[in-house]
């Protein structure tokens, strides 16, 4: 009666399980896109070369790098109720920690992670523009924020964009450990039907397919920005 | 319109300039000459500021500037005053050929989009090249390229333009077509310092010819006196190699 191995079970678990991409979804773009700001103040900083704040952002970049995304889930997880206690101490606030939906933490985590990968990619694209064109930037009288704005970080971001996008596609799979703070997640949720049923194997193909397709989509959507971001470039036969 | 006194620059133990001084009156058309590596194109920077001299005073029209403690409005304001053209065009890449001259009128100088454009495609007309105002720079050939550099330029509408060896970087055939509209430029009366191996534009068109080597300014004088009588050794020897060339 017990079947090795069952198809049929395996699509009646997908609706479930797929109910729970919101939250993988919403998680890996909220994050990605939190971590692309702080991307860009970084590579801004380091860019720059801004006094006091270069350290900073390369001891920072060092430290996520240098850290497994699972151990830093776990500082902000138990590292903010303690910063609240004690900011509360301080200053006689009354911040709950309980007040926090446990989402936020994932949030938090996955955005300081990123954004420090991603920071190195915008700032090597920042570097691959050439500098004339900053200096016709200024031989024409703009500023330096305008000619950031305009004209470098533009052409930056078309460097950018594989390799940010590369980032994101990580990320999406990277909010599989989120499971570990007690955020339920397509991962989570597969594995607590996998318990309920003792089918980890079906339960893993269905989760690693629904993975695959999304990332399948978001390849799609990128190489369609991508061709977007490249058109004032030349087609060259090769 | 133009006074410089006693520039200096130095590259490590490198000293590129060593303490130029200079006067151009408005409208002069200013040809330097000189080898390479000898600190002319440092001194054209310098004047559109993109270059910063360890010493010395740079005035333009009514803008002037110390080496010692520039502050940021005198920058602009000196960098309003020029406007330069690029060895190697420096088009903005991602940006069409009406907007890369747009640019500066929509961004800096805060002129509405229409008005802008209709500035942008005169401009573009006046280098020959309105058919092509939505390609992007890259689809144009070198030459088409810096006749865009130089509609962007105009279009800041600068007391003196800056030519940074505007036509080293293209074929032959395609060289006669940039300097047809720096002609042009020179007809209508801007005042112009132009870095050149071009020793055709510095004999016919410029009116004032600058032979600079070993970071100061060896002789100065007209086309006619530089390049029939050169009185400096080392002009003598320059001219005589340059013009078996050109």
């Amino acid at each position: 009666m017990n079947k090795l191995f069952d198809p049929t079970f395996m699509i009646s678990t997908v609706p479930e399980i797929v109910s729970y991409l919101p939250v993988t979804l919403g998680l890996a773009v909220v994050s990605s896109l939190i971590g692309l700001m702080i991307a860009l103040g970084i590579a801004l900083v380091r860019y720059f070369h801004i006094r006091i704040l270069e350290p900073i952002s390369k001891i920072y970049v060092s430290f996520i790098r240098g850290t497994p995304t699972l151990v830093q889930l776990f500082l902000v997880y138990y590292g903010t109720p303690i910063l609240l206690q004690a900011l509360n101490e301080q200053f006689q606030w009354n911040l709950n920690v309980d007040g926090i939906p446990t989402l936020v933490f994932g949030v938090v985590a996955f955005s300081f992670n990123s954004g420090a990968y991603m920071s190195e990619t915008i700032r090597s694209a920042m570097l691959s523009v050439d500098s004339g064109q900053l200096e016709a930037c200024y031989s024409v009288n703009m500023t330096t924020r305008q000619a950031m704005v305009r004209i470098i970080i533009p052409q930056a971001f078309k460097v950018a964009l594989p390799p940010l996008g590369n980032s994101f596609i990580s990320m999406v799979k990277e909010t599989s450990l989120a499971f570990s703070i007690s955020i339920v997640d397509i991962m989570a949720q597969a594995k607590l039907i996998g318990a309920r049923s003792f089918r980890f194997f079906e339960i893993y193909i269905v989760v690693s397919l629904i993975y695959w397709a999304c990332c399948f989509v978001i390849e799609r959507i990128l190489w369609i920005i991508e061709r977007y971001v490249r058109r004032y470039e030349r087609d060259v036969a090769r | 319109m133009i006074q410089i006194e006693n520039l200096k620059k130095a590259y490590g133990t490198n000293q590129v300039l060593r303490g130029v001084s200079l006067q151009i009156k408005k409208g002069e058309i200013v040809t330097v000459i000189g080898p390479s590596g000898a600190g002319k194109t440092t001194l054209l920077r310098m004047l559109n500021w993109l270059e910063l001299p360890d010493e010395g005073t740079i005035r333009i029209a009514d803008a002037a500037i110390d080496a010692k403690n520039p502050t940021k409005k005198e920058i602009y304001h000196l960098r309003a005053q020029s406007s330069m053209v690029f060895q190697h065009y420096n088009l903005f890449h991602n940006k069409t050929v009406l907007e890369n001259v747009t640019e500066s009128l929509i961004y800096v100088k805060k002129l509405p989009k229409k008005e802008a454009d209709e500035i942008g495609m005169e401009l573009l007309r006046k280098v020959g090249l309105q058919e092509k105002h939505d390609q992007y720079p890259s689809r144009l050939s070198g030459g088409q390229q810096q006749r865009v550099g130089i509609a962007r330029a105009l279009a800041v509408d600068p007391k003196v333009m800056l030519f940074d060896e505007p036509t080293s970087a293209l074929d032959p055939e395609w060289v006669g077509e940039v300097l047809a509209v720096m002609n042009q430029i020179a007809a209508e009366g801007m005042t112009m310092v132009v870095v050149s191996h071009e020793m055709r534009f510095a004999r016919s068109v410029s009116n004032r010819v600058l032979f600079f080597d070993e970071g100061v300014i060896q002789e100065d004088g007209t086309p006619e006196q530089i390049f029939r009588n050169p009185q400096n050794e080392r002009t003598k020897q320059f001219l005589s190699q340059a013009c078996l060339d050109g």
